[in-house]
């Protein structure tokens, strides 16, 4: 026998999927044990408990953790990659060429579905950041997530009521819209009863009730169990409530909750009596009346009769006798049929421990085990972290039930089971095993083991109320719809005689009438109640599948957990009031910034450049950490200034650091290529952004092969460069100011909206831009004052270089995100660069503060005989196009460039609109054909980045390792995770408390 | 929906106008027209049409809605053909579409009318006089036949230009919360009901839907607006984010959304019922902006021209037609309202 336990990173599953395929893989042949399942304590610890030795791990891996012979451990890695393949190709299908994959964030779900109605099931620690796309983009949100904090459920709800939107939730299990039953829902027939839930199974079993007293529903909007605590003082029952009030449909209301806060209880109740409509209350506590009591009020109020409550008696051995010893355990799915069954038993049995306690000192502990009476909760959140809710999985209960028969000291069993839409699609079976089993031992051991289940069900849920009753029946259980009765029924079996009550009667489960009708004919949390329910949603693709089998239209997101360790941060940046404003107006920034091109002009003229000051690419960087491109770059920039006689003379100085200075090109508000190297006799074009008032410069473009940006050192180059300084850049500088005198300046960003509609991406393909560029400049070029062999060089050089427009693209992109930058509480990113070591971002929010990683190497197509190994990291500022939204991010516009950096046209179509999911907007001016004339995604968002793990496209060259190699190749890469998880906690940071 | 032999079940959603007979006796039923989006099936009556839509479709009100989209959509059914509706599901060839829940379809609220304008419409021609004329009569208490009859039936296509006009009317009447408007309803509707043998079946069933409130979403949306809601509900929702014309909405942006454009505002008739329009939107003010894009006072501008547009771009002329009764009711239903009612001037 051998234990394969292995952990995998970003394979994030939902625990449903997981549970199938844990079961897969379990099945396969000589496979003896095994799970697969995200490495929570929880599951850690069950993993471990069956003799796993798990490694240190992250609650974001995967635990794989298979026994068997060898041949089964085999069988089951197999199964386990069939399992996995399908439930991703499930989850990734995209529907043609080139589609957009699923959206990663509801958010995106939304825009894209025009969802009316948000599902949330993701991990609690998630959930909020979910629920706020929800909030923000105008549609109530139903979070079925548990584990969410307090403090963040009270935000939310904070956000949704002013923007008059519903949160259901968190831990909301059940809701019904219209007849759409979401979450945990039973099918319930159509009336006019409207239910408000701080309680899921609660709602459950009083909508059951109801439904066999023929009574139907107009909706059932849950709230989240806590709703009615004082931390959260029913700020989502107000709002469900006034809405239900202004619903034609509905035409009484029940409030259905575990023991609520007495003061939020009492002023609820006031509030409620402003209403108009009927508010009855079944809202547990000592002394208040159960649910099926409540359910009795509500009857004889709407005039209904209450039926008998239909029960199913025990058929192996007849009506148990009742027994005078042992102790109640009561197993649960349901929270609040835990909380009913222990306020119903409590009063005559007294203490109950549970981990859901009535009183704090009841509380059991971590291993759940108490001598006397028990209530467990297996649906509480402690119990569901990383794991699928016991109305899915019911193994954790299941094995919990035998042990409770070989426990001497468990007198009764009680049970629930839930039945109805998003629950185990037949779990009555499962249970009645486990039911007849735990019987079995008892009785091997000379104890008769009496069990009692309540079902909380409907005829019509798909599940079949009295099929799954009478199968618990037939393996020795009695059955009882209502969950009060079945506890008595319990009690009754521990030899207590207890009596139900004839009735609940008016003084405890009371209903106002009177007041104000408010609002007719408007219409509360954006006709919610009204439409027509369309879903997207994020988390547990079962839920949706539910919802599917009801005919709703759902969008399922590709959620993913965020990149480690952002969670808090996301929290912080994502509630920041600022944000969504302040990112706003960097978009508006960036598309409305002009480019002209105004000037060609030596770089210590225009950049006030000093002797001994290069400008480089990227983030800072000092020599004795540059890359080899740079070296080179650095070397042959000495050697043109006339720093250094030879190569080696240049090393060494730039070594010692002896009289001269590094600084980025972006410090200065200039841009360069690949090594980016800009010194002082270097001609540098001049962009004007006359919007914001910003100037921005770039060098000349040198060509392609050995150059100095690619970090060639030769003396070709060092001609070439000595060529462009006394002859190309003066013929430029005619050629430019002439235009301008006569014409204006030359509107950069016009050719960049016009070059992506011809084919160009603006990063690694420039073709048609500098095509146009040319025919700009060439009726000034030509009458330019020179030489005319000088002129047609000039123009030849021009014309040649398929890359002449790139220099002059990327300071236009500068000025656009030079306008984003600075605004407090931006989380867009206004500057991507690297020095061909470390990748850096930069922030409109966080100032000038570089955000750092190692810089990745391109993947791609290399020239000649060039391979892999001879290619440098990531270098240049030529990611400005990208950052402002062009580029790697405008592939769709240019199918062409696939041939330069590989991949295929349907990979430029997908990359174009995966980067819409990790941006604020879209360019107004920058537009893709192929796309219906979309604008280009612009303006990342830090956040959006962390969220989904979509780093932004970068196309780029690549440079030769070696210093003086030049370029080798062009491909794809995309910055470090590290710059944004860096920058993100920056902005957490600066949030103001 | 599978190619293969194997029979899919497809689950529905159902509007409760049809609800009857999909849970009906099973009946052999013709089918009227095969659309990509859409098959109309002829339920026995003149003016009883059930329509099978895909999840893309328009989402008429006497339908039977799938979840999926037309691309997935094979109906292997010709105009002519016969298909079993009944026993809760329509029996298609390949599939049976089973109605797994009631849907809500959208419906015209009834609101004040507080502002006296058509302002954001389309210039509503000759149909927009004759719809004038004929509600004018009905809110006058003279004969609704004269102008129905004028109107029913005239025009091409499966659901004729006068029709789609009296449509407007129809809808105009239903959203306005006042005595006379729902006289006048009641009026036209009963006109109507006489003249359905005159139209094609699924004009007639439209029509009967229209008579009460029933529309597809955008227009009952727009309708309720410009009757003279202020409220800001779901329908008059900001734009989530400046994802505008996102990769799933059924047209691309439209220039309209930026500035003002050829079929949007350049369509409006001046800034005082530009005014009248952010009122009845429930924008603040349309002042002090001097950059309409990203102006949140436009805001609610932006939407309805939106909303128009996206009526307009139904049917080849359905929409336009649709508006154009519109128009013609909300100028009657004004120039009652302004008009001396009688005994008005004993004060």
């Amino acid at each position: 026998m051998a234990d394969h336990v292995e952990l995998r990173s970003g394979a994030y599953l939902d625990s449903v999927t997981l549970m199938q395929v844990s079961r897969t893989v379990a099945d396969a042949p000589g496979v003896e044990a095994a799970q697969v399942a995200m490495a929570t304590e929880l599951n850690l610890e069950v993993i471990r408990g069956m003799g796993f030795d798990v490694p240190v791990s992250a609650p974001n891996d995967l635990v794989v953790a298979i026994r068997g012979h060898e041949d089964g451990v085999a069988a089951g890695k197999v199964a386990l990659e069939a399992a996995l393949t399908q439930s991703r190709s499930a989850a990734s299908a995209s529907g043609g060429f080139g589609e957009a994959p699923a959206a990663r964030t509801l958010g995106g779900a939304i825009r894209r579905s025009g969802a009316d109605l948000a599902l949330v099931s993701v991990p609690g620690e998630y959930a909020v950041t979910e629920a706020l796309d929800a909030i923000r983009a105008g549609v109530s949100v139903m979070v079925f997530s548990d584990n969410v904090p307090v403090d963040d459920e009270v935000r939310l709800k904070e956000a949704a009521a002013d923007a008059d939107v519903l949160v259901m939730g968190p831990d909301c299990g059940t809701a019904v819209v219209g007849g759409v039953a979401l979450g945990f829902a039973n099918v319930v027939r159509p009336g006019g009863i409207g239910l408000v839930a701080a309680s899921g199974t609660g709602a459950q079993q009083v909508m059951c009730l109801l439904d066999a007293a023929g009574v139907g529903i107009s909706h059932c909007l849950g709230v989240g169990g806590r709703d009615l605590s004082t931390a959260v003082a029913a700020r989502s029952t107000k709002q469900a409530l006034a809405a239900l009030a202004a619903d034609p449909e509905t035409t009484s209301i029940v409030v259905v909750s575990k023991p609520p806060a007495a003061e939020v209880l009492a002023d609820l109740q006031t509030y409620a009596a402003g209403l108009g409509k009927p508010v009855h209350w079944a809202t547990l506590g000592a002394g208040r009346p159960d649910l099926t009591a409540a359910v009795e009020s509500v009857l004889s109020a709407v005039g209904a009769a209450a039926p008998e409550w239909p029960t199913w008696s025990a058929a192996a051995s007849g009506t148990p006798s009742p027994v005078q010893s042992g102790s109640l355990r009561g197993l649960f799915c349901g929270g609040t049929l835990a909380d009913e069954a222990m306020l119903v038993a409590g009063d005559v049995l007294g203490d109950i421990r549970s981990n859901i306690p009535l009183r704090p000192e009841l509380a059991l502990g971590p291993d759940l085990r108490a001598a006397g009476h028990v209530v467990i909760d297996f649906g509480d959140d402690t119990m569901t972290r990383g794991r699928a809710h016991p109305m899915i999985d019911p193994s954790l209960r299941l094995d919990r039930i035998a042990v409770e028969a070989a426990d001497p000291t468990c007198g009764v069993l009680l049970l629930d089971l839930v039945l109805g839409h998003g629950a185990h699609a037949d779990p009555a079976p499962e249970l009645a095993a486990a039911v007849g089993a735990a019987r079995e031992t008892a009785a091997s051991a000379g104890r008769d083991l009496p069990v009692v289940v309540s079902v909380t069900g409907t005829s019509s849920d798909p599940q079949g109320l009295e099929r799954s009753a009478q199968a618990l029946a037939d393996a020795g259980a009695d059955v009882l719809l209502s969950n009060a009765a079945a506890t008595r029924r319990a009690l009754h079996l521990l030899g207590h005689d207890v009596t139900t009550p004839s009735s609940a009667t008016g003084d405890t489960a009371y209903a106002l009438g009177g007041g104000t009708a408010s609002g007719a004919g408007s219409e509360p949390l954006r006709g919610l109640l009204t439409a027509d329910v369309t879903v997207a949603a994020a988390g547990v693709s079962l839920l949706s599948d539910a919802l599917r089998a009801q005919a709703v239209s759902v969008t399922d997101t590709a959620w993913q957990p965020p990149m480690a360790g952002t969670t808090a941060h996301l929290g912080r940046v994502v509630a920041d009031p600022r944000r969504d404003a302040a990112n706003a107006e960097a978009l508006r920034r960036m598309t409305a910034a002009g480019a002209d091109l105004v000037d060609v002009r030596p770089a210590h003229e225009a950049l006030g450049l000093e002797r001994g000051t290069f400008l480089h690419a990227g983030p800072p960087i000092t020599f004795d950490r540059a890359s080899g491109p740079l070296r080179g770059a650095l070397i042959g920039a000495m050697l043109l200034e006339g720093l250094a006689g030879t190569a080696e003379e240049a090393e060494t100085k730039l070594e010692a650091g002896d009289g001269v200075t590094l600084e980025p090109c972006h410090h200065r508000d200039a841009v360069g290529p690949m090594a980016g190297v800009i010194s002082p006799s270097m001609w540098v074009y001049e962009l004007r952004d006359e919007v914001h008032d910003n100037t921005s410069w770039c060098s000349l473009n040198e060509g392609l092969g050995k150059v100095l940006r690619y970090g060639a050192y030769g003396p070709e180059i060092i001609d070439r460069l000595r060529w462009m300084n006394t002859v190309l850049g003066p013929i430029l500088q005619q050629a430019v100011r002439a235009r301008v005198d006569q014409q204006g300046s030359i509107d950069v960003k016009a050719i960049i909206a016009q070059m992506l509609q011809m084919g160009d991406e603006g990063h690694n393909r420039n073709r048609a831009g500098s095509l146009m560029l040319l025919r700009e400049l060439l009726p000034t070029m030509i009458t330019a004052d020179a030489a005319s062999t000088d002129i047609a060089e000039a123009v030849r050089f021009s014309g040649a270089n398929e890359h002449f427009f790139l220099n002059l693209g990327m300071p236009a992109c500068k000025l656009s995100t030079l306008a984003a930058h600075g605004i407090p509480g931006s989380s867009v990113v206004t500057t991507m660069a690297r020095n061909g070591t470390d990748f850096g971002i930069r922030v409109s929010g966080t100032g000038d503060a570089w955000f750092t990683g190692p810089a990745n190497t391109p993947e791609g197509l290399f020239l000649g005989s060039y391979g892999p190994d001879d290619a440098n990291p990531d270098i240049g500022d030529s990611a400005i196009t990208e950052t402002a939204g062009i580029g790697g991010f405008a592939m769709a516009a240019a199918p062409a460039i696939v041939k330069f950096v590989g991949g295929d046209v349907p990979f430029a179509l997908r990359a174009t609109q995966t980067m819409y999911e990790i941006t604020v907007g879209e360019h107004t001016a920058y537009q893709v054909p192929i796309l219906e004339f979309r604008g280009t995604p612009t303006g990342i968002d830090v956040t959006a980045v962390a969220r989904t793990g979509i780093l932004p496209q970068i196309n780029t060259g690549m440079a030769g390792r070696v210093p003086g190699t030049g370029q080798v190749g062009a491909g794809l890469v995309t910055p470090p995770e590290r710059c944004f998880t860096q920058a993100l906690a920056a902005l957490a940071e600066a949030v103001p408390d | 929906m599978d190619d293969g032999l194997a029979l899919t079940v497809l689950p529905a959603a159902v509007s409760p106008l049809m609800a009857g007979e999909l849970a009906g006796a099973p009946l052999r039923c013709r089918v009227l027209a095969a659309f990509p989006t859409c098959l109309y099936l002829d339920l026995g009556a003149h003016e009883r049409v059930l329509a099978v839509l895909a999840s893309d479709a328009v989402a008429l009100p006497i339908g039977i809605r799938l979840t999926i989209p037309s691309t997935e959509v094979r109906w292997g059914l010709e105009p002519g053909a016969r298909v079993v509706v009944g026993e809760g599901r329509v029996s298609l060839p390949r599939a049976d579409v089973v109605g797994a829940r009631l849907l809500r379809p959208a419906r015209v609220r009834p609101v004040t009318r507080r502002i006296h304008s058509a302002a954001g419409l389309p210039e509503p021609g000759v149909l927009g006089d004759l719809t004038h004329d004929l509600t004018a009569a009905a809110l006058a208490g003279r004969s609704a036949d004269p102008g129905v009859r004028g109107l029913v039936g005239v025009g091409r296509g499966l659901t004729p230009s006068g029709d789609d006009a009296l449509c407007g009317v129809l809808l105009t009447l239903a959203a306005i919360d006042a005595p006379s408007s729902r006289e006048a309803l009641s009026a036209v509707r009963t006109a109507v009901r006489s003249v359905l043998p005159w139209t094609t079946s699924l004009s007639a069933a439209l029509l009967v839907a229209a008579g009460t409130g029933y529309a597809v979403p955008d227009v009952a949306r727009l309708v309720t607006i410009l009757a003279g809601g202020g409220t800001r509900g779901r329908d008059e929702r900001p734009e989530p984010a400046p994802h505008h014309g996102s990769e799933a909405s059924a047209r691309p942006v439209h220039p309209s959304r930026e500035l003002p454009g050829p079929s949007g505002l350049t369509e409006l008739t001046g800034l005082t019922e530009l005014t009248g329009l952010t009122e009845l939107t429930g924008s603040t003010e349309l002042t002090g902006s001097t950059e309409l894009t990203g102006s949140t006072e436009l805001t609610g501008l932006a939407e309805l021209t939106d909303l128009v547009d996206r009526v307009l771009a139904i049917g080849h002329t359905s929409g336009r037609d649709l508006l154009a009764g519109v128009s013609g009711a909300l100028r009657a239903v004004d120039a009652h309202q302004s008009a001396p009612q009688e005994g008005a001037h004993r004060g």
